[in-house]
């Protein structure tokens, strides 16, 4: 019996491989076609099911047209809108205090410099804007650009620690993209200050201050290259002050350019000496500073 | 004044209409044109197990019927009624591997009893050696893994274009060209083996 098997297992392959048929497409088709002859059914299968979907087909017609509102995928957009208009509440309800607009302390002139002590605003709502962070610029390399604009996404406070405390947390001072701050560097030199920030914050001690620099734009005096870059995407300062609150501490950042060695590359870093809570400053408003350039 | 369509296209399209309407006639119709060439395909697809064939068959139609105003006649009729079977069949052979899987299959009896089959013919003068060739095919078509025995069936079997099966199956036209290839070529290696169908 084995050997009839083997015999005919060995003669199936020998008469494939010399007929060829795997590289004969003409000759697969063919060979498949009479190896797969069409099928003949019971007629009693045949039958059935044809009833049945004539009968589906009958049920189908008769059925009514579904209303909208019963059709699941009307609710789709629906509930879509609902959960958006849910998030768009939550959000709304839970944000932060933004900055009151009763704060807007009157623009000194360029002649008088203002001092910390007169920037004290009247008593008001507890909530008043009790901190400003103002920018300025500390001349060094600066006289080589005819403009230099840093454009100001954010800026973020340290807290300081109590004893046996853990470092705390960064208060960060958010800014929507359209209050972005872009001051020209060119304008704030010497005691020249624009405002990045005004609100109100948690009183208590504070350690430390930075600002995101989003993009720096330059152009040299007389034109030519240069490579203007900052230490990170962020400038820091440790310098302790106090917010209290019922006054407003104004409190100023100031930046400079250096140029490293005079390799045509500019680095903007922070200048300790004149940043602090106490520096006195004259307030450029941004009006004012468009009108410069 | 134009001339009325009366491409097979344009019929079909007429008579899927009439369905749509409720016409049960027009669904006798097309029942009748389709349905053993459905059959047929289906049973081959599935090894030739008659009860699958059926039940395949018989969901293929039902679902072919209450979908039928989703059919916009961007292929042939009968390449969208395959195209509802192929989901079908490779829900079967997915639940086939799964109850391997869990080792709860019985044993394919049809696969065995091809293996020891003989053909019709038996040695000696005017022997009909395509008898053989096509037993040595079966025999290497039922140890291919089922999308390749699909892709084969409806190339050689059906004549259906590449484009045609990309949309049964749902890939695209290269996909299906790169299907084609290696289906044959593990054909060819299936029959190139030595013991084949006897192990």
């Amino acid at each position: 019996m084995n050997q009839v098997r083997d015999y005919v297992k060995k003669k199936r392959q020998i008469i494939f491989r010399r007929e060829n048929y795997m590289d004969n497409e003409e000759r697969m088709r063919k060979l498949l076609q009479a190896m797969y002859k069409p099928v003949i059914v019971s007629s009693e299968f045949k039958e059935k099911l044809l009833t049945s979907l004539m009968d589906q087909l009958g049920s189908q017609a008769q059925k009514p047209a579904t209303p909208l509102w019963k059709n699941r995928w009307v609710w789709v957009p629906v509930a879509v809108i609902i959960i958006l208009a849910i998030i768009g509440s939550a959000i709304w309800l839970l944000r932060p205090e933004p900055p009151p607009s009763i704060i807007s302390p009157e623009v000194p002139s360029e002649e008088t410099p203002i001092t910390p002590e007169e920037s004290v605003p009247p008593e008001g709502p507890v909530q008043m804007a009790n901190f400003r962070l103002l920018i300025s610029d500390e001349a060094n390399a600066i006289e080589n650009f005819e403009s230099l604009e840093v454009t100001i996404s954010g800026a973020g406070l340290l807290p300081a620690a109590e004893e046996n405390e853990e470092e705390p947390e960064w208060i960060i001072l958010e800014l929507e993209e359209e209050d972005w701050c872009t001051v020209d560097l060119k304008d704030l030199m010497d005691e020249n200050a624009q405002e990045i920030w005004s609100g109100h914050v948690e009183p208590g001690k504070y350690t430390k201050v930075f600002i995101y620099i989003e993009s720096i734009t330059w152009t040299l005096e007389g034109g030519g290259d240069a490579e203007v870059k900052l230490p990170g995407n962020k400038l820091q300062i440790s310098s302790p002050f106090t917010i209290g609150t019922d006054y407003e501490v104004n409190f100023v950042f100031d930046v400079t350019v250096v140029e490293a060695g005079g390799s045509g590359q500019y680095i903007i870093k922070p200048q300790l000496a004149q940043s602090g809570p106490d520096k006195p400053f004259k307030l450029v408003p941004p009006e004012k500073q468009s009108k410069n350039k | 004044m134009e001339k009325p369509d009366s491409t097979p296209q344009a019929q079909e399209a007429e008579l899927i209409a009439r369905i749509h309407q409720g016409e049960k006639e027009a669904l006798q119709q097309l029942y009748q044109s389709y349905f053993d060439r459905l059959y047929s395909l289906v049973f081959r697809q599935v090894g030739r197990k008659k009860e699958v064939a059926e039940d395949i068959t018989q969901e293929t139609f039902v679902e072919m019927l209450k979908s039928i105003g989703k059919f916009r006649g961007k292929s042939r009729f009968y390449t969208w009624l395959c195209s509802i079977a192929y989901h079908r069949i490779a829900d079967f052979y997915r639940h086939q591997e799964r109850q391997d899987r869990m080792g709860i299959r019985p044993l394919d009896i049809r696969i065995l009893e091809n293996n020891y089959r003989t053909p019709e013919k038996s040695d000696g003068p005017g022997i009909d050696e395509s008898k053989y060739a096509q037993d040595a095919l079966e025999q290497a078509l039922l140890r291919l893994p089922p999308n390749y025995r699909h892709v084969l069936i409806y190339k050689y079997v059906e004549e259906m274009s590449v484009r045609e099966i990309s949309q049964i199956m749902q890939r695209s036209t290269k996909s299906v060209e790169g299907l084609l290839a290696r289906s044959r070529e593990v054909l060819r290696k299936i029959i190139d083996e030595s013991g084949e169908g006897l192990r």
